[in-house]
């Protein structure tokens, strides 16, 4: 059975060119995001009426592709938008934040949605380091520390005191906890190998959601099972997510155009900014932990920007065309990976909501009931 | 490294070692079950406090007499020492795994004799399925006790370890899941505050729930990238938490006000 997640990255599609980075905040419309606020959020529980399994928050700071600065605070708002579909953050930014106060959050989520959390926990991309002044030199000490800390304070029955190398808490004992036992399944990035083997030790489910190729997720997703293997346990299917970005139309001509108008929009003008930033910090720091892991990353992105529209529908990348060339995409995705969650990403940049909205019900109608069963 | 003393005392039919350092409050040490290791974290106490570690009968330089027959044997020959090293003074009381266990008893049969407690990875409650420590090769222990190796304190000598585990067992009796004890924790009358180690691969972190759960006034401090030698893995931060505790107390759970760079 494959599982599908309804994704929104909240972006703000109204600036005409690509802005420098960091973007001055002047750029930002309230009024118009006001009205956005309120059209994703109907957006993300009409996921839930249309057959969606999971809906997806995450967060991003400085940027206009998206407005989920908290996605706590997005999630909180679902909890009462929506009954039954699994609430999926992915998540908090753990090393960017207080691990106590992500573990609240987190907490007080899982007991409002009356136990539908996903609980992402989620290192971040380069760039966010410079937004919360935090040394992206640290970023994987923290990450693995503050995860030990989070899954602490939910589980710890008794007060207790955290002596850490980067975090020192002489007493924690959180209220709420969180409704689900011993806690909320857990999500990690899988976007490289290092991370891939980390979430299998950690038995959490993985991600891959910047798909440069099938080859490339592929190869990460083995080394998850395989390091699971090692240890001992065999992740099922549904532990594995990849992310997608999706758009279905009556032809493929038309979900063509319109998803590469919606594509070229936000990568061109809404995320160029950030990527200058994650360079800097790329380059400027030990993000990566080995010199053979920033190589590979720099090699991907580099591939990633001479791909066409054309290219990711033939690489199987995205999901792209009539309601029959999705379910064949779909098909090819789940046989190649084995994966048993797809994160879709309805609203592309610039795409005009109406479309947004149409797509999903198409995919509801059309390509939900024939791939469901894969 | 601070000027060690030395001497021994006579506590009933035992004659009982003790090593000391540094000035400032009294602060007694109970070794674990590897014997007295003088390292980093003991200088550093001595920095602040004078630190008395006495050797538990049967151990180092203490001798075992026939009247210790148990692990609350031992902490009366050793509460009788510490009163005549103090001249009647309480000390504060620091013991690491079976020196933990025997610091505990200590405190709950003399609690006239300690002033604050503290309990690292006490080994009063393993499980009944963990596998006895004269089990593990000698470097599955080692792994077990040290998250960061290369900070650890050479091997014992075979043979010294294999009469320290005698004389562990004499005093266990073999009993890894000390009942009574569990039954008594909540005489001790000192503020405690009990220490495991993320990694400790001896006794389940999660066992310093019973404490926590038990002892009045108790404080239960997870030490993040320790195995069950917290000292040995973490000596610095194991210093400054432990100090900080021993000088404020409950307070400790105040940050303190740190100098701000001009």
């Amino acid at each position: 059975m494959v599982q599908f997640s309804y994704f929104h990255l909240m972006p703000h599609p109204y600036l005409e060119q690509a802005p420098d980075w960091p973007v001055p905040h002047k750029l930002f419309d309230p009024e118009r995001a006001h009205a956005d606020y309120e059209q994703y959020v109907d957006q993300m529980a009409l996921a839930e009426e249309l057959g969606f399994d999971w809906v997806g928050c995450n967060e991003h700071h400085y940027t206009p592709y998206g407005l989920m600065s908290n996605p706590a605070l997005i999630g909180a708002a679902l909890t009462q938008r929506t009954r039954r579909i699994r609430i999926a953050m992915l998540g908090a930014l753990l090393p960017l934040n207080n691990p106590v106060r992500v573990a609240e959050e987190y907490a007080m989520l899982d007991v409002m949605s009356g136990g539908r959390l996903i609980a992402g926990l989620i290192r971040g991309i380069p760039n966010e380091y410079i937004a919360y002044g935090v040394d992206p030199s640290e970023s994987w000490e923290r990450f693995e520390e503050a995860i030990d800390l989070v899954i602490r304070a939910w589980t710890e029955p008794e007060p207790f005191g955290w002596e850490g190398k980067h975090y020192q808490f002489r007493t924690v004992s959180i209220w709420p906890r969180p409704l689900q036992q011993p806690h909320p399944p857990l999500l990690f990035s899988g976007g490289s190998v290092e991370s891939a083997a980390f979430a299998a030790r950690k038995r959490a489910k993985i991600g891959v959601v910047q798909l440069i190729s099938l080859e490339h997720a592929k190869e990460n997703l083995d080394v998850y099972r395989q390091t699971a293997r090692e240890l001992g346990w065999e992740p099922p299917a549904s532990n594995l997510l990849i992310g997608m970005h999706t758009h279905v139309a009556r032809t493929d001509a038309e979900a063509r155009e319109t998803l590469g108008r919606g594509e070229d929009y936000f990568y061109r003008v809404l995320s160029s900014a950030t990527q200058h930033a994650n360079e800097l910090v790329v380059h400027g720091s030990n993000y990566y932990r080995t010199a053979e892991a920033r190589e590979r990353r720099i090699t991907r992105r580099a591939a990633h920007k001479h791909l066409s529209i054309d290219d990711r529908i033939e690489q199987g990348t995205i999901l792209c065309g009539s309601p029959d060339t999705v379910v064949r995409q779909i098909e090819r995705v789940v046989k190649e990976l084995g994966i048993g969650v797809i994160q879709t990403g309805f609203k592309i940049g610039s795409i005009p909501n109406e479309k947004v909205v149409e797509s999903m019900r198409l995919f509801s109608r059309e390509v939900l009931p024939h791939v469901r069963d894969l | 490294m601070p000027q060690q003393e030395e001497g021994r005392v006579t506590a009933g039919d035992c004659a009982i070692a003790w090593h000391a350092a540094g000035d400032g409050p009294l602060l007694a040490y109970l070794h674990g079950a590897g014997g007295l290791r003088w390292g980093r974290a003991l200088d550093g106490f001595a920095e602040r406090f004078r630190v008395v570690a006495f050797d538990i009968p049967g151990f180092g330089g203490s001798t075992l007499g026939d009247s210790v027959q148990s692990i609350p044997d031992a902490a009366d020959a050793l509460a009788a020492a510490m009163e005549q090293v103090a001249h009647g003074e309480r000390m504060h009381l620091m013991g690491t795994s079976l020196g933990g266990r025997t610091a505990a008893w200590l405190a709950v049969r003399h609690p006239q004799r300690v002033d604050r407690l503290v309990l690292e990875s006490p080994a009063a409650f393993r499980p009944p399925d963990a596998p006895p420590l004269s089990s593990f090769p000698p470097d599955e222990l080692r792994r077990r006790l040290y998250g960061n190796p290369e900070q650890a304190p050479p091997t014992d000598d075979p043979a010294v370890r294999q009469q320290q585990f005698q004389v562990m067992a004499r005093l266990t009796k073999g009993v890894g899941w000390d009942s009574e004890l569990e039954a008594r924790l909540g005489e001790i009358e000192a503020p405690t505050l009990v220490l495991f180690g993320t990694q400790d691969g001896l006794i389940p972190p999660e066992m310093g729930r019973i404490y926590k759960e038990r002892i009045p006034q108790a404080f239960l401090t997870y030490v993040y990238q320790a195995a069950h030698a917290i000292q040995w893995d973490r000596p610095d931060a194991f210093v400054d938490l432990v100090s900080d505790f021993l000088e404020r107390g409950e307070a400790f759970v105040v940050p303190r006000a740190k100098a701000t760079a001009g």
